[in-house]
């Protein structure tokens, strides 16, 4: 961040020689030396700087009039500034909460209100990197239809009236040791929370606490539990693993830890040259195309019931290969063999694993029953990967139940009337609580409920109160990574809604007579290191903890006979038949569970596999499609016969849609659609599937039968045609045929060098700026695609729209799938953004000079110049140009138009626009190092796709500094640039993708 | 048409023919007698007038030269301005002065000023538009856009004399012959 | 403004009846304007204002809410809006093609039919012109098109085809205004001397500039007629020679060729002539001019749609044929794609109606049929609007990233756009057809048989025959009997 970092002590600029002798002195006194140095009369000056002055102080408090900042005192990433400088936007860190990881981010602040949010580099579940969920946080932030009063059954209340309730309530449970008091919270990262709730049951003994999340890593530490007999979660070392065999695990895009995980997987692919170490090699066994099955080298697709039986194989063969498990684990694993799957892909996989012990990794999903997480851990361990590949560590929560049964159990208590008072803090329990446990009937019986929420959403509109709840980048609180790096999170801005956070309402409860959650969080901080003010302090800069709240797990042994018993209970897979399908529940790429389901960014952003907007289907095999006589678009009814016991039979209606590598029998269900209470975005976007889910298969559900309801449903997708036609386009090569031929893109995709009839211009003074992106350490996550929409302020159109083609992204990631068998496709993944050509077509044909070129290689476009021909877009080969076919920035609620980045032109209708290489931080870059009086360099400038990618694909800088990263990128072999037989000389190069397939396997 | 002597005075002898070998074959007598200034008015270009008249060669050609050479001039001057000087900005990589994408504009303005050369020329060695002339003041005249052919003597001719003139003209044996007079 | 009768000597019918007279032509040209209108054409001129009507509505809307109310998208950010624009400007080709180009190849028959197309040429052109226009995503903004000062001091960019279109259009408009207002200028005063009413006198009289049939007048208007008429040969070729250059120099496969300057011009003369064919069928029935636009006219327009249609025909095959022999996959594909994609029934379309129904005319009976010319003409019309749709979408839908491949549907607001624009078009020429002169009426009555002077100076004492009398042969002048009327432009006889 150093760029925009404000100066350093007092800086005075400095006209002439005179001026700069007394550099103390405050200009607006002026020395006569100063006034004689500036030509016109002292008087006249000394007003125009008044005027300025007064005029920056104004817009200054203009800017502080229209937001509120935080009261407490909350402290700059690196350096306080003296003040907030108009239009230089200061950082702060922070962390979000993932689905049970805690990312360090730092968040940039215009005039007091968040408008950037990037990774923190020291913050290791970051690196720097963010996901997709955490570029879009700040329209979850501005999104306007969050609850913005609390409400009692529905009318809205002061919180003086709420407080009131709060105290009575704490009064009365104080009274009775909490008796009938059940809170239900979400799995927690956050030590005040977990040590207010200590508090808390300590007040309270009769307070019964419960967690649910629908997404939750119960199997993960119940499989350690049976392996070592401790709750532990994996703590892969992605770089470390050279063969990586990842069991229905998406740990690039939606398992716990994606963003350290790209970012380790990327540089175990990295390859400086044709000489370097072979990248890693990755299996993937997996029911649906997931990113990481689409980032295999090799994919295998099978339902999820079957892929336990697969590790069993693959255990077995291990055996065979000397990886002994033991003789009671040995005698449980069974044949090295499993019906409908080619011996090679356990054989050979075997083989690769057992020539990489301590180097290889294997990781399980969550999707997964217990026993296959503990045969993972007895494998890795019998590998020798322990402590090399991968380090189990203990969770900061280790007491923390089974989520499924807790929630079970929640509802019997609230059902059978013990439960007279129910504190909800987070989470969605009405839409996302196992179908079968009926919480929402039970709620009805439930005397006073309280729910804490962002919407007042399903559940939040059946209780009793409504709280609403802050955002966390409106909130103090503290979190804790997975591997244990603690942080805190400062809020950017003062809540917009007065919303409260879970530890406040603890301490509401009778927790904590503290009220702020400043000094809430402060005090936990103390036994994190933060003993003092100026340890406080730097914690809150570096947004990184120094001690350790949770540490590697060790002396650990294996407990092989539990896990063998385990794998013994495994239920036989039954073959999934066309008449009982298996339906796999899948975290939703961008909405997760369905908690950003009003973020309007997500919702239109492209799916990184389907490219379906503003929706989600049932994804069905291309065989059992045509088995079954389903074509995408079709609606459909799917419905589970009683196999969960209960009497009748759950049903979905939902769009089917034919997915390449979607396991044949199997339907992959994406969560979180559907919402009815989240919004107008959400609404009417896509299908709820949790009416499937239960209980006893929260994960997968077999015996399912579709039906065809003979509708058809409009989808909405920004890409319709999914193959390269044989063009050179995402190119790709195997390990093998690059070494033969390391120059492999350039070969495929030529540069005519055919020499212009006219004197090209001389771009030999810089900085020239200039892109590469690495095609072999994209994963495809799409994290920069909404880090573009959020700097650049592209607006959203709506699925209609998108129905049209007429997408505004900026920068898309293409996604392509490579080879002949439907089911079995491999995926290639190409960023598309301008490719500011040096001998630009779309300059050449616009009438009006709206478009040319900048002396440092930028493709500009003069907005207010554009009269919207829109030739540019036709003569553009790459087809990155968008148009503002209709006024795409009406009727933007006043809180959403806060997300806006200060630096970059809304435009209006009828005008083109496209990626600008991020010319605004381009320019503030430079502004800077003029300031500090130095050249720019490498690193200085950052695209906002650059900054957000996690596997650091993308390189962008000068390209006449031969040491800059995209200047030693570009000097890759596998460099090359897109369409180069156009002529273009784009600016933007790829670095061809390495494949790296098992000679075994092959064929 | 005609009114007392003191309020008007003859403007020409205006005499009516009914083929254009009549008047091709009066227009030749006509110019053999010597007149200079006298007309003939045809519903149609009359094949072999300019040789009857003895007209010389129009002199349109030249203005029309002229006028396009100064709009590919303007072309050339105006572009290179425009995208080589005053404003110039890198398009496509290219040259900011390159002639080639120039040549379209070029030859369009060229052709357009010729054009306007043509007809403005035209006009202007017609001394056209006018509205008031003596030829106007006959009833018959009108037939004139429509079948029939005219031959004018005018008055301020040196040779004009109005009986002298008339009796030239009674010769011819025009269809009609008529003094047009004019407001004095 | 030829020697009599010389198509007789070039071994052809004379055009025109021997009963015709300039007067004969004076009173049914004009008396079209003078008498009141029939029924028919208040029919057609009220339906005609109807449908401008709807291009008003569908205008406002459009700019009221943007271009987002057509189907345009990315990647077809062109559709209908210039498959419009460039199917106007072949039609106005025509009208200029047939006064210039024709005229100076002496085809004496089109004096009958020459101010006719010249008429549909201008307002063709106005068609044309408001496409680009509207198309714009800012219209109000258009003017940065102009080489004119402006507050951010930029200039247009003029290695723009965009821009050269404007020029180019811009001049031919211009250059057709003036050579049709010259070509009227004769004739206006014909209406002058015929008007009655002080009105009729007071307007036509405006419009005529005092127009005498001065026989020095003569000399200098033949000449610049001629002029007009060389100036206008290579603009007319040229004009259309620019509009696809819009496409033949960008890079996008299917538009990035280089037979697009002839074949574009093939195009718009035989669409020209379609049209011209279509109205001239309409209005010699309306107001029967059969007299004057004899079947021999449309059997030579017949012809050259026959011509031009094949030459079309041939630059299809042209393109396919490069494309195939080339060694380049995108452009291969364009081209195989326009025939079997999603559009193939465009492409079907454009085929049936260019090259195959013009084949009809290889037979006299057809090509001398009412009815039959009617329909091919009509067709051709069509055939004509789906070759530009061809052009235009479907090379735009799929170029070279595949991911960005797209679908294009028209909208109402499309649809009611170009309706709309026909509306405008009719409601040009009904006003036309009312109150200007639709026959060239001079140059009909100079080729008139007896319409020119014999070599032998009359003698006072011979008999005169009757000016309407039709000429004996071996009545023409020696030097100029076989020469047109140009030759008088030629160096005199010594």
């Amino acid at each position: 961040m150093t760029s925009e970092r404000a100066p350093s002590g007092q800086r005075v600029f400095w006209r002439s020689l005179e001026t700069k002798e007394h550099p103390g002195q405050p200009r607006e006194l002026g020395s006569d030396v100063v006034k004689q140095s500036i030509d016109g009369p002292g008087l006249l000056r000394l007003r125009r700087r008044q005027f300025l002055s007064l005029s920056g102080a104004i817009s200054a408090l203009a800017g502080i009039s229209c937001i509120r900042r935080p009261v407490e005192k909350i402290m700059p990433y690196s350096e306080m500034p003296e003040d907030v400088t108009v239009g230089v936007p200061s950082h702060y860190a922070s962390v979000l909460t993932r689905r049970g990881e805690a990312i360090g981010v730092v968040v940039q602040s215009s005039e007091g209100r968040p408008t950037k949010v990037e990774g923190n580099a020291d913050h290791p579940a970051s690196g720097g990197g963010t996901d997709l969920q955490a570029q879009a946080a700040l329209l979850d932030l501005y999104d306007s239809e969050r609850a913005r009063t609390p409400t009692l059954k529905g009318t809205a209340k002061a919180g003086g009236d709420l407080d009131a309730a709060l105290a009575e309530l704490a009064g009365q449970l104080a009274g009775s040791g909490g008796a009938g008091l059940h809170i239900l919270s979400e799995p927690s990262l956050s030590p005040t929370f977990l040590r207010l709730r200590t508090a808390l049951a300590a007040k309270l003994p009769q307070a019964v606490f419960r967690t649910y999340a629908p997404l939750n890593d119960a199997n993960e530490r119940a499989g350690a539990r049976l392996a070592f007999g401790r709750p532990l979660l994996a703590q892969p070392r992605w770089a470390a693993a050279e063969v990586i065999v990842a069991l229905d695990s998406d740990f690039l895009m939606t398992e716990t830890g994606s963003v350290e995980a790209a970012r380790g997987f990327a540089s175990g692919r990295h390859m400086a040259s044709a000489s370097a170490r072979a990248p890693n090699r990755l299996y993937v066994v997996e029911p649906a195309l997931s990113v990481t099955g689409a980032n295999a080298d090799h994919r295998l697709s099978l339902p999820a019931q079957s892929i336990a039986s697969y590790a069993r194989a693959l255990a077995a063969a291990l055996a065979a290969h000397g990886i002994s498990l033991g003789s009671a684990l040995g005698a449980a694993l069974g044949r090295a063999e499993l019906a409908g799957v080619p011996t090679a892909w356990i054989e050979a996989v075997a083989q690769d694993l057992a020539a990489h012990r301590g180097a290889s990794l294997l990781i399980a999903g969550s999707r997964q029953p217990a026993a296959v997480h503990a045969l993972v851990h007895a494998l890795n361990a019998a590998l020798g990967n322990l402590g090399k590949t991968v380090a189990p560590v203990s969770p900061l929560d280790a007491e923390q139940p089974d989520p499924f049964a807790d929630i079970a159990a929640l509802v019997r208590d609230m059902a059978a009337g013990s439960v007279q008072t129910l504190v909800i803090l987070g989470g969605n329990p009405v839409l996302d609580a196992p179908a079968d446990v009926q919480f929402k009937e039970a709620l009805a019986r439930v005397p006073l409920s309280i729910c804490l929420s962002g919407h007042r959403h399903e559940t939040g509109e059946l209780c009793t109160w409504h709280v609403p709840q802050a955002h966390a980048l409106e909130s103090w609180a503290d979190q804790v990574s997975r591997a244990g790096t603690y942080s805190v999170q400062q809020p950017l801005i003062a809540p917009l809604f007065k919303g409260r956070t879970d530890a406040l309402m603890l301490a509401a409860l009778g927790a904590d007579t503290e009220r702020d959650p400043h000094l809430l969080v402060k005090t936990t901080a103390a036994s994190f290191g933060a003993v003092d003010e100026p340890s406080w302090q730097r914690l809150l800069q570096r947004g990184v903890g120094t001690s350790e709240a949770t540490r590697s797990a060790t002396g650990l042994s294996l407990q092989e006979a539990a896990i063998a018993a385990a794998i013994r209970a495994l239920p036989e897979p039954a073959p999934p038949r066309n008449d009982a399908l298996e339906v796999v529940f899948l975290a939703d790429n961008k909405l997760v569970d369905g908690r950003h389901a009003n973020n309007a960014w997500l919702q239109e952003l492209p799916d990184p596999i389907t490219r379906i907007t503003w929706d989600n289907a049932a994804l069905i095999a291309p065989s059992t499609a045509q088995a079954l006589g389903v074509a995408s678009g079709d609606l459909i009814r799917l419905t589970l016969q009683g196999a969960s016991g209960s009497p009748q039979p759950r049903s979905i209606e939902i769009v089917a849609w034919v997915q390449p590598g979607q396991a044949q029998g199997s339907i992959g269900l994406p969560l979180g659609w559907g919402r009815k209470r989240a919004g107008k975005h959400a609404l009417g976007a896509g299908f709820d599937v949790y009416p499937l889910r239960t209980s006893q298969a929260p994960h997968f559900a077999l015996g399912v039968k579709l039906t065809r309801l003979g509708v058809r449903y409009p989808l909405s997708q920004t890409q319709e045609h999914d193959l390269m036609e044989g063009r050179p386009l995402a190119l790709d090569a195997t390990l093998e045929s690059y070494r033969a031929q390391p120059r492999f893109g350039q070969t495929s995709s030529p540069d005519p060098a055919a020499s212009p009839l006219w004197k090209t211009r001389d771009y030999s003074q810089g900085p020239q700026w200039g892109m590469a992106i690495d095609l072999n350490r994209c994963v495809g996550c799409n994290a920069c695609v909404i880090a573009c929409q959020a700097e650049n302020n592209i607006p959203v159109v709506g699925k209609e729209q998108i129905a049209r083609g007429r997408t505004m992204a900026w920068l898309r990631i293409d996604r392509y799938y490579v080879g002949e068998d439907a089911d079995q496709p491999e995926v290639a993944f190409q960023p598309v953004s301008c490719q500011h050509c040096e001998q630009a077509p779309c300059e050449n044909v616009c009438p009006v000079n709206g478009t040319s070129h900048s002396p440092e290689g930028l493709n500009d476009i003069a907005y207010n110049r554009c009269i919207g021909t829109r030739y540019c877009m036709n003569n553009c080969p790459y087809k990155v140009r968008r148009f503002n076919f209709l006024n795409y920035n009406l009727d933007i609620p006043e809180t959403q138009k806060l997300v806006y980045n200060p630096d970059v032109t809304l435009r209006f209708r009828g005008v083109v626009e496209k990626c600008t290489y991020c010319v605004q931080r381009i320019e503030r870059s430079k502004i800077a190092a003029q300031r500090e009086g130095r050249a720019l360099k490498d690193g200085d400038v950052r695209s906002a796709c650059q900054q957000a990618c996690p596997a650091e694909a993308i390189h962008f800088g000068d390209l006449l500094d031969e040491r800059s990263a995209v200047a030693q990128a570009r000097r890759v072999d596998r460099e090359y640039a897109l369409l180069a037989e156009v002529g273009t000389h784009p600016r933007t190069r790829f670095l061809g993708k390495i494949r790296n397939p098992n000679p075994e396997l092959k064929g | 048409m005609s009114a007392d002597a003191d309020s008007t005075r003859p403007a020409l002898l205006l005499a009516e023919f009914e083929t254009p070998d009549q008047i091709v074959s009066a227009a030749e007598r006509v110019r053999k007698a010597g007149y200079e200034k006298w007309d003939v008015h045809t519903p149609y270009p009359v094949h072999g007038m300019d040789a009857a008249m003895g007209l010389p060669d129009s002199r349109l050609g030249w203005i029309v030269l002229a006028s396009a050479l100064l709009g590919l001039l303007a072309a050339v001057g105006m572009m290179q301005w425009m995208n080589g000087y005053d404003y110039p900005l890198v398009i496509g990589g290219k040259p900011p002065e390159a002639y080639a994408s120039m040549v379209p504009v070029m030859f369009e303005l060229t052709v357009l000023l010729g054009a306007f050369g043509a007809t403005f020329g035209m006009l202007a060695l017609n001394r056209i538009p006018r509205h008031h002339h003596p030829v106007f003041h006959s009833e018959r005249f009108e037939a004139c856009s429509n079948d029939k052919f005219f031959l004018s003597i005018e008055a301020d001719d040196k040779q004009f004399d109005p009986q002298a003139t008339r009796a030239f003209l009674e010769r011819l044996e025009p269809s009609h012959l008529e003094l047009i007079e004019e407001a004095a | 403004m030829t020697a009599d009768h010389p198509i007789s000597e070039i071994g052809e019918a004379p055009l025109l009846p021997a009963h015709i007279t300039p007067a004969r032509v004076s009173e049914q040209v004009t008396s079209v304007t003078e008498r009141p209108a029939r029924l028919g054409w208040w029919l057609y001129f009220g339906s005609s204002l109807l449908l401008f009507g709807v291009l008003g509505a569908s205008v406002s809307y459009l700019f009221w809410e943007g271009i987002g109310v057509w189907g345009n998208n990315s990647p077809v950010a062109w559709a209908w809006d210039i498959t419009n624009f460039v199917w106007w400007i072949g039609i106005g080709h025509a009208g200029t093609l047939i006064s210039a180009i024709l005229f100076l190849f002496r085809q004496r028959w089109r004096t009958s039919i020459n101010r006719f197309a010249e008429a549909m040429t201008l307002f063709a052109v106005i068609c044309a012109l408001l496409f680009p226009l509207i198309h714009v995503g800012r219209p109000w903004h258009i003017y940065y098109t102009l080489p004119i000062p402006n507050q951010m001091g930029v200039w247009p960019n003029f290695k723009s085809p965009l821009l050269w279109d404007v020029f180019a259009v811009g001049t031919y408009f211009t250059v057709s205004l003036l050579f049709w207002y010259v070509g009227l200028l004769p004739d206006l005063a014909t209406a002058r001397d015929r008007a009655r009413s002080l009105f009729r006198k007071r307007v036509y009289g405006f419009a005529a500039l005092g127009w005498r049939g001065s026989h020095r007048h003569w000399r200098h208007y033949e000449r610049a007629y001629l002029i007009l008429a060389a100036l206008s040969t290579p603009l007319v070729l040229s004009v259309h020679s620019v509009v696809s250059f819009d496409f033949a120099t960008s890079v996008i496969p299917g538009w990035h060729t280089t037979i697009f300057p002839p074949y574009f011009v093939a195009g718009a003369v035989f669409s020209g002539f379609a049209m011209v064919m279509t109205l001239m069928l309409i209005a010699r029935q309306v107001f029967d001019l059969e007299e004057l636009i004899t079947l021999q006219h449309l059997e030579l327009m017949n012809k050259i749609l026959l011509v031009t249609g094949s030459m079309v025909g041939f630059a299809y095959a042209t393109e396919f044929f490069v494309a195939m022999s080339s060694d380049n996959p995108y452009e291969r594909y364009a081209f195989i794609n326009r025939a079997t994609g999603p559009y193939w029934w465009a492409y079907c379309i454009m085929v049936t109606c260019n090259v195959l129904s013009p084949q009809l005319f290889w037979f006299r009976r057809l090509r001398t049929s009412v009815p039959v010319m009617f329909a091919v003409s009509i067709l051709v019309n069509v055939g004509m609007w789906f070759e530009r749709f061809v052009i235009i979408v479907t090379s735009l839908h799929r170029d070279y990233l595949p991911s960005a491949w797209g679908y294009f549907r028209p909208t109402l607001v499309d649809i009611g756009c170009f309706v709309g624009s026909l509306g405008l078009f009719f409601t040009l020429f009904a006003l036309f057809l009312r109150w200007v002169p639709q026959v060239a009426m001079f140059e009909v009555k100079a080729i008139l048989p007896g319409a020119q002077p014999g070599h032998r100076p009359q003698h006072p004492d011979e008999p005169r025959p009757a000016p309407s009398a039709v000429p004996q042969p071996g009545r023409q002048h020696p030097e100029h009997g076989d020469l047109p009327a140009e030759a008088v432009l030629e160096p005199k006889e010594a």
